[in-house]
């Protein structure tokens, strides 16, 4: 197969795509992760029931435009999110990582076969005026959404570190971060604080979900990758950081678009799993982490 | 601080739960009988391999279904083509995965614990893809079919076994359960056991005092592994097809359950939770008259495990040990007005 410039541009351009869906997940695995030290092993599958949630409202009992589906889905996935925070994580919050695990995992087994039980393993299709709409640039063809997608990947990242170093929220949230005990001194309700990521991560989650919903399919177990692949992306990006995680999750987008137009389609799932291997071995520390001081 | 009785009984327990094990094909010919057993040793073995990393050294592998389905497909595809026979083709497919739990071990290890489950979920979900893709090797969904019956020379005659029977089959299972027993005793007590708890509970001062975390981890992590690799083995054997679905993220979720509700790191707990969890869903059906779908008992499981993470962290095994105790207060305060 000659090498095509357009053919790569597109591959580049759905690999960016993709690389914005897993950073908008890998960010609100990433805001739990440092907020609270907690590792979110039901976060995919948060995902999957905000995908859900956006097919149910753009389907025929529902109909809404999809402006409104997008503000609905966002608010929905907070409150899902919270509740999820309610009834597993709460109690548990200054245990150790183990029972974080295995409690998220739990809930991420309570989703998953929920989903098979309510909609069946069949994968779920839809799609709204946006994702069809066209724009030809120079023999390029993208759709309006995927440029959406773009522009709202970059504005979420923008927007999470003004709002983590300028609002009096955001301060809080870094001083938990930091030191749970000594903000507890001062009076920060720390359970409070925790409740609170957890909806802004579901904000998040919601956002991303409900923009890529009309591109791809939605299926009950798609909770498991989407998981692997963020924390794979922190994991790659260098732990306990922000900027390491997100962009790792853009090159596992582009690296996976890449591999599934060029080498093979089947296996273009096997490459973030592949990518994060080869990090452990040899740059354990992240992509762009210093060497953890133990 | 124990009973002083305690040591005989429980070897007794031991003994005569054995026996029973043995007794019961004799007495009970149904065909219902003999594959609830299997079941019942089966997750056994299997949760006794996953509490050596999960409970033991508080690495929870969520690794066990590939060395299980990976075993399998050894004994399937590989041991037929070398010409070995049912024993050397388990060792062998215990041997791969122990080697392979050492090798991915040393990458997932790193850093911190929860790059190691991150790490063995991954590799679970990425080996039942790639199993599912690669059809001109395993068949993919189709199965690889057509493992050999075991078949067994008796000395000093021409005779040879053919093990087909399902109580048969039990009897090869029953002298595996016994090993991963004696392998589980022999790590877990003893000076290797006393590391295993050091680190579990503190690495730091474990590295410390000259125990190095990382060394007790990998063993574990290999023998629990090895152990999940036989087991495939057997399966293949017993089932004489290997399916992706034996490397499904399900098998997790029953090992997690069965540990953790029991009481993970207690043999007494990880045994109570095999039982409990191999016979419940049968109860379940006979209660109920029909099957409960597989989805349905995964929401019940995840609710199982949730609850038991709040309210009853030590698990069952915990709860135990603490009512027998103030039992135990109890009659002495009667004894001493």
């Amino acid at each position: 197969m000659p090498f095509q410039l357009n053919i790569f541009t597109e591959l580049m351009l759905n690999g960016l795509t993709l690389g914005a869906l897993y950073a908008m997940i890998t960010l609100g695995l990433v805001l739990t992760f440092s907020v609270i030290d907690l590792v979110n092993f039901a976060h995919g599958d948060l995902f999957m029931a905000a995908g859900y949630t956006t097919f149910l409202l753009i389907q025929p009992p529902f109909k809404l435009p999809f402006a409104a589906v997008v503000v609905l889905v966002m608010l929905l996935t907070a409150l899902y999110a919270g509740v999820i925070e309610q009834v597993a994580i709460h109690k548990i919050i200054n245990r150790s990582w183990r029972t974080h695990a295995i409690t998220t995992l739990g809930v991420s087994i309570v989703l998953q076969n929920l989903a098979l039980i309510l909609f069946s393993s069949d994968p779920r299709q839809t799609t709204t005026d946006l994702a069809t709409q066209i724009v030809t640039f120079e023999g390029i063809r993208i759709s309006i959404l995927r440029l959406i997608i773009l522009a709202v990947a970059v504005l979420i990242v923008v927007g999470l570190q003004w709002f983590v170093k300028r609002t009096r929220l955001g301060k809080v949230m870094r001083a938990v971060s930091q030191n749970r005990e000594m903000c507890a001194v001062v009076g920060i309700n720390v359970r409070q604080i925790a409740l609170v990521t957890f909806a802004l991560g579901g904000v998040i989650t919601g956002l991303a979900a409900a923009l890529i919903t009309p591109l791809f399919t939605v299926y009950p177990t798609m909770g498991s990758l989407l998981t692997l692949k963020a924390l794979a992306a922190i994991v790659m990006g260098g732990m306990g950081q922000v900027n390491g995680p997100i962009f790792a999750a853009f090159i596992i987008g582009i690296v996976e678009s890449l591999f599934g137009g060029y080498v093979s389609f089947a296996y273009k799932d096997v490459v973030s799993f592949g990518l994060f291997i080869l990090v452990l071995f040899f740059r354990p520390q992240g992509l762009f982490g210093r060497r953890p001081h133990l | 601080m124990k009973a002083p009785g305690s040591r005989w009984l429980r070897i007794g327990i031991l003994v005569l739960s054995g026996l029973a094990l043995v007794a019961i094909p004799q007495l009970f010919k149904s065909g219902y009988a003999i594959n609830l057993l299997i079941d019942l040793v089966r997750w056994t073995i299997f949760a006794l391999s996953f509490d050596l990393v999960a409970g033991h050294v508080s690495a929870v592998s969520l690794g066990q279904p590939v060395f299980y389905g990976l075993g399998a497909y050894v004994a399937a595809l590989l041991g037929p083509k070398l010409g070995f026979g049912f024993i050397p083709n388990v060792l062998l497919a215990a041997v791969l995965m122990a080697l392979l739990a050492l090798g991915a071990g040393i990458a997932f290890f790193r850093i911190r614990r929860v790059t190691f489950a991150i790490g063995t979920l991954g590799a679970a979900i990425i080996a039942q893809l790639v199993v599912n893709s690669a059809t001109d090797l395993t068949g993919g969904a189709l199965c690889t079919t057509g493992v050999p019956r075991p078949q067994f020379a008796i000395p000093f005659s021409q005779a040879i076994i053919k093990v087909v029977r399902p109580e048969q089959f039990y009897y090869l299972l029953l002298p595996m359960l016994a090993v991963t027993l004696l392998i589980y005793w022999a790590i877990t007590s003893g000076r290797i056991g006393r590391a295993f708890a050091s680190v579990r509970e503190d690495e730091i001062r474990a590295s410390a005092i000259g125990v190095y975390p990382l060394r007790y981890r990998l063993l574990a992590f290999a023998v629990g592994s090895g152990i999940a690799g036989a087991l495939g083995a057997f399966q293949a054997y017993y089932l004489t097809v290997v399916c992706p679905t034996e490397m499904s993220l399900d098998i997790t979720t029953t090992l997690l359950i069965i540990v953790f509700v029991g009481g993970a790191a207690h043999l007494r707990g990880v045994l109570l939770g095999a039982a409990l969890f191999s016979l419940l869903p049968r109860l379940l059906e006979l209660a109920g008259g029909q099957a409960i779908t597989p989805a349905y008992q995964q929401v019940i499981y995840g609710i199982i495990l949730i609850l038991v993470m709040l309210f009853l962290p030590d698990g069952l095994d915990g709860l135990i040990t603490r009512l027998s105790r103030r039992y135990r207060q109890r009659s002495r305060k009667e004894a001493q007005p």
